[in-house]
């Protein structure tokens, strides 16, 4: 279990992650979903012992991250920029990671090398942006570690690649019981791949949730009423967005489905349409109701209002 | 072990590149050295391993720089951080790895140089290779730990660069000029006679380029001694580069430092050297100077503040830091002053002295005189000669202190025979005070050193045979080598029956021996050879004068025995010629060395006659002594060959070409390099010609006749 108990982390004067406290338990796979700079990458790097944690800790296992090779050996990152050995193939990287990872399979490498249809002798700096997560990928797998992390797993990967990525994912998380730790813009990707998500804010974790739970939560609501009316008729129900067009009002509600249209249908409406969310309209109403504002695209993480 | 092996792996290329380099750089510089004409000297130890001098720097920070290249990018520094191993031993892992990497290329080359030399048959002293491994190796890693201490503190190529400069150099720097201006300060002292922390040559690697300015401290530098402090003080900058880098943030990477106050930090070291110019001596203070070097240090500060902050403000900001290197020189300059006076005064109470022993003025050559390494041994514990060191040291102190140098009287019991010779003072407490004394009378110092029994030792033995390796400039190795065999076994023989100081500086110096060309003063020739004891080099040159007769006629045997055919009728005939020479080309050269000529006060002296004219001259300045030389010539025609040193001869040395009448040219169409050639009794020409490219001159082979 990977646990984080009030992780602080700076970059000078930029918090990028403040008092984070989360618990991310085995054999998962859990999504890290956040704007730019929310802090997905550094808790990912502070998970993975690259960064020492300014205040707070985080453990895996029980045991602190930081500079601690017998916790690190169960640990391997992907990060969203690559590193390979300069002209080097999968092979010699597949000799660094051997080198490394104590319980480095070279028969699971061969496997997965050939069902991604890699050329392991072909030199890296040959490969596409797409072949080179490919590998980074496989190379990762092949570690055999009990928790795998990727920041930006899919970027560049074509959809076949994708599929390809995630069901080898979800082998290794049913077959060995590992846990993944994945970050990515591509909420789509995050909603069909993972088991728990978590939606990172201002460097903390504003919330996490099972999937499925994070989806029926919040809800869109269609209603109009003959007379006149405001927010206010729907006292007691937590509306993060209330457009209201003539009598018909849209909103996002967040509760229980059937509690909240019960209540509403008390009110005799004379429309009442209770609509799914995606995924993606759930982090972005989410992230809306805590104040991020979407129409200042240069604002960062800690920089928000 | 894995991440060892994988390190060794990961450097392999770089590796690999500069083990080719050095070891064929290695076999091309030796090669050339060796099948060279000119190659019968025993070179140093730098010399023979030049290319790992160039390796100790190269080797040592591109192996840092390409073993830690994964801190100056954040994705690489990032993925190395992120792997399962504890960040010392990451550090270990790339440090064994280097030394794997540096310790094969300088044992090949080294092994290439040496086997280059031996099939050549190349002198060497073959203690060098023994000595160049390790230190070359840790001359390596000491530039490698610098370097590596400036890839865990910085992040970027640039600054790792400047701060590998910094750690390597700084100290060092700061060191030498500190010793550079007490010894300029203190005049008596030398760089000899500096404390080990002042001593530049302790640190091996920064130690070679010190030596390029400073050669007298050439040998100093590969004692075990230093090769020792060095490797311990490898031990510990790499032990400081391995907490660095244990402590060290990932987010560095692509940054210069941590924050501009540290970037600050580093921009006053930079300068530091800049504004310690005056410590050294280098510069004197006047106030222009003082100006332009505190102008120069400014600017240099301001435009790498502003190339590495790139914020006007935050340079603005730290300029007030600029007066901490500023002051920090000032107060160096003044404790320099303040140090070399006080060492220049420094006095020990005679009864704190127990022995003197005179190291030898020869100590700042490269290569030193047999008697000098046998006479620094020798202690002198006598009161006469303690003393008149004691004095010697407070008159000179007293004279410096005066006006500025030594301005001694000069002690007419002396024959005007001054020397300076460095002195150490042995102390009662085991300590030692080392200067360079002038000795007013130095037939005075001899005499006291003379009672000394290892002293007398000393300055009568020659150099073992054994360990000899040139005679006349020709190596052991060279058939030529034979020949002047008998030369120097008659003139040890000599020396040891007679008793004889060999060594012209230990000699008592009278007002009859400054006539060096009478009687048995009469100089024959110099016999040179060189060779080594242990690491030492030696090189020595004796007179060979009539004080052995028997070495003069074996060295006049060796000279003419050296000839197979003489010209004598060419040189008459170009002597002839010489009256007016036809072509602007034409040229004679010639020099006769008369022996024994009997002189009205009893005396048998030798006289040279140098006659020398060409074509081309117009002035006519040597036409009055072509009669004198063409008379010499005839009387050398009506000669013979002589071994005999005490009988009227004439030594002669010749070269030249004329033309004839015939439009022919008189002498050979070819240069002639003198050959020695020893005949008997034939006035006549006759010669073994060697023959050069350059078409111009013959060149008669020396020979001794007697004059009939």
């Amino acid at each position: 279990m990977i646990k984080a108990r009030k992780l602080t982390k700076r970059f000078g004067e930029v918090e990028a992650l403040v008092n984070l406290n989360c618990n991310i338990p085995q054999g998962c796979i859990y999504g890290l979903v956040g704007a730019n700079g929310a802090g997905k990458s550094t808790f990912l790097r502070l998970c993975n012992g690259i960064y020492q944690p300014d205040e707070g800790r985080v453990s895996i296992n029980g045991g602190e991250v930081f500079d601690n090779p017998a916790v690190k050996a169960h640990c391997v990152f992907v990060p969203d920029e690559l590193y390979f050995l300069p002209q080097s193939n999968m092979l010699r990287m597949a000799k660094l990671y051997e080198s490394m990872y104590p319980q480095f399979s070279n028969e699971r490498f061969t496997e997965l090398t050939a069902t991604f249809k890699l050329d392991p002798a072909r030199p890296l700096n040959t490969f596409s942006k797409g072949m080179r997560r490919q590998a980074a990928t496989i190379l990762a797998l092949s570690a055999m570690t009990d928790y795998i992390f990727f920041d930006e797993t899919f970027d560049g990967l074509d959809p076949v690649m994708r599929n390809l990525v995630k069901h080898t994912l979800y082998d290794d998380v049913l077959d060995r019981g590992c846990t993944a730790v994945i970050t990515s813009h591509s909420l789509r990707e995050l909603e069909d791949t993972c088991d728990q998500l978590a939606l990172l804010y201002r460097g903390g974790i504003v919330f996490e949730s099972d999937v499925q739970n994070l989806k029926t939560s919040l809800f869109k609501v269609q209603v109009a009423f003959s007379d006149e009316y405001d927010k206010s008729r729907f006292e007691g129900t937590e509306i993060l967005s209330f457009n209201k067009q003539g009598s018909v009002t849209n909103m996002i509600i967040r509760g229980d489905r059937a509690e909240s249209k019960e209540r509403i249908s008390k009110l005799n409406p004379l429309l009442l349409e209770i609509l799914p969310l995606t995924l993606e309209e759930v982090f972005l109403y989410e992230m809306e109701a805590l104040g991020y504002s979407f129409e200042e695209p240069g604002a960062k993480g800690g920089e928000r209002k | 072990m894995k991440p060892y092996l994988e390190s060794v792996r990961r450097l392999s290329r770089t590796g690999l590149v500069l083990f080719v380099l050095s070891v064929v750089a290695s076999i091309v510089v030796s090669m050339q050295y060796c099948i060279s004409q000119n190659n019968s000297r025993l070179l140093s130890l730098t010399q023979m391993f030049l290319p790992l001098m160039v390796y100790t720097f190269a080797g040592g920070i591109v192996m840092a720089f390409d073993g830690f290249s994964f801190l100056t990018r954040r994705a690489d520094s990032d993925y190395y951080h992120s792997l399962p191993i504890a960040r010392k031993n990451l550090f270990w892992a790339v440090t064994f790895a280097a030394l794997t990497w540096i310790a094969a290329t300088v044992l090949a080359s080294s092994l290439m140089t040496t086997i280059v030399f031996t099939l050549t048959k190349t002198i060497f002293v073959p203690l060098y290779p023994l000595v160049a491994v390790p230190f070359y190796i840790v001359a390596a890693m000491l530039v490698f730990a610098a370097a590596a201490i400036a890839c865990s503190l910085s992040g970027t190529i640039l600054t790792n660069l400047a701060i590998t400069l910094v750690v390597l150099f700084l100290p060092r720097f700061i060191q030498f000029s500190i010793a550079r201006g007490v010894i300029s300060k203190a005049i008596l002292w030398s760089w000899f006679d500096l404390p080990w922390y002042l001593n530049p040559t302790t640190n091996i690697a920064t130690g070679q380029i010190v030596v390029l300015s400073r050669v007298i401290l050439k040998n100093e530098m590969f004692q075990f001694v230093n090769i020792a402090y060095s490797l311990v003080l490898t031990v510990g900058e790499l032990f400081l580069g391995s907490f660095f880098f244990t402590r060290r943030h990932s987010e560095v990477a692509e940054h210069g430092a941590k924050n501009a106050k540290v970037q600050t930090l580093f921009a006053c070291l930079l300068i530091l050297p800049v504004v310690l110019l005056f410590s050294s001596g280098v510069m004197s203070a006047t106030w222009q100077n003082i100006l332009l070097v505190f102008g120069v240090a400014l600017g240099c500060f301001i435009i790498y503040q502003t190339v590495v902050l790139r914020n006007a403000k935050k340079v603005l900001r730290s300029l007030p830091w600029y007066l901490v290197p500023a002051l920090l020189a000032v107060c160096i300059y003044f404790g320099v002053q303040a140090t070399g006076i006080a060492v220049r005064n420094e006095i020990p109470e005679r009864s704190e002295i127990t022995y003197v022993s005179f190291p030898g003025s020869d100590r700042i050559s490269d290569t030193r005189s047999y008697s000098s390494m046998q006479i620094e041994k020798v202690h002198f514990t006598g009161k006469d000669i303690v003393d008149y060191a004691y004095v010697a040291l407070m008159d000179n102190i007293d004279s410096v202190n005066r006006y500025g140098y030594f301005n001694y009287d000069v002690d007419p019991l002396s024959s005007s025979y001054i020397i300076s010779e460095p002195v150490t003072f042995g102390l009662s407490n085991g300590t030692t005070i080392s200067r360079i004394l002038v000795f007013t009378n130095g037939n005075l110092l001899n005499t006291m050193r003379n009672a000394n029994s290892e002293y007398y030792k000393a300055i009568h033995t020659l150099p073992p045979l054994d360990s000899v390796r040139t005679r006349q400039g020709v190596d052991v190795f060279d058939k030529e080598y034979i020949k002047s065999e008998n030369v120097i076994n008659t003139f040890y023989q000599e020396v040891e029956e007679k008793a004889l100081i060999p060594y012209a500086e230990f000699r008592q110096h009278t007002v009859d021996n400054n006539y060096y060309n009478q009687n048995e003063q009469q100089s024959f020739g110099y016999l040179t050879y060189s060779g080594y004891v242990g690491m030492v080099r030696y090189y020595d040159y004796f007179e060979i004068n009539l004080e052995t007769p028997n070495a003069c006629s074996a060295w006049m045997k060796m000279k003419n025995d050296g000839s197979s055919k003489e010209y004598l009728d060419l040189l008459s005939q170009i002597c002839d010629a010489s009256e007016s020479f036809l072509d602007t080309s034409d040229s004679i050269d010639v020099t006769f060395t008369l022996y024994n000529l009997p002189f009205s006060d009893d005396t048998k002296q030798s006289m040279s006659f140098y006659y020398s004219r060409y074509g081309g001259d117009t002035s006519n300045s040597n036409g009055q002594y072509v009669e004198l030389a063409k008379e010499l010539t005839k009387l050398l025609l009506k000669s013979k060959p002589t071994t005999d040193p005490n009988a009227l001869c004439i030594y002669t040395q010749w070269s030249g070409r004329a033309m004839g009448a015939n439009h022919e040219y008189i002498g050979a169409n070819e240069m002639i390099y003198p050959v020695s050639t020893y005949s008997e009794a034939y006035p006549g020409t006759y010669g073994d010609v060697v023959r050069q490219r350059r078409n111009r001159h013959v060149r008669q082979p020396e020979r001794f006749d007697l004059l009939l």
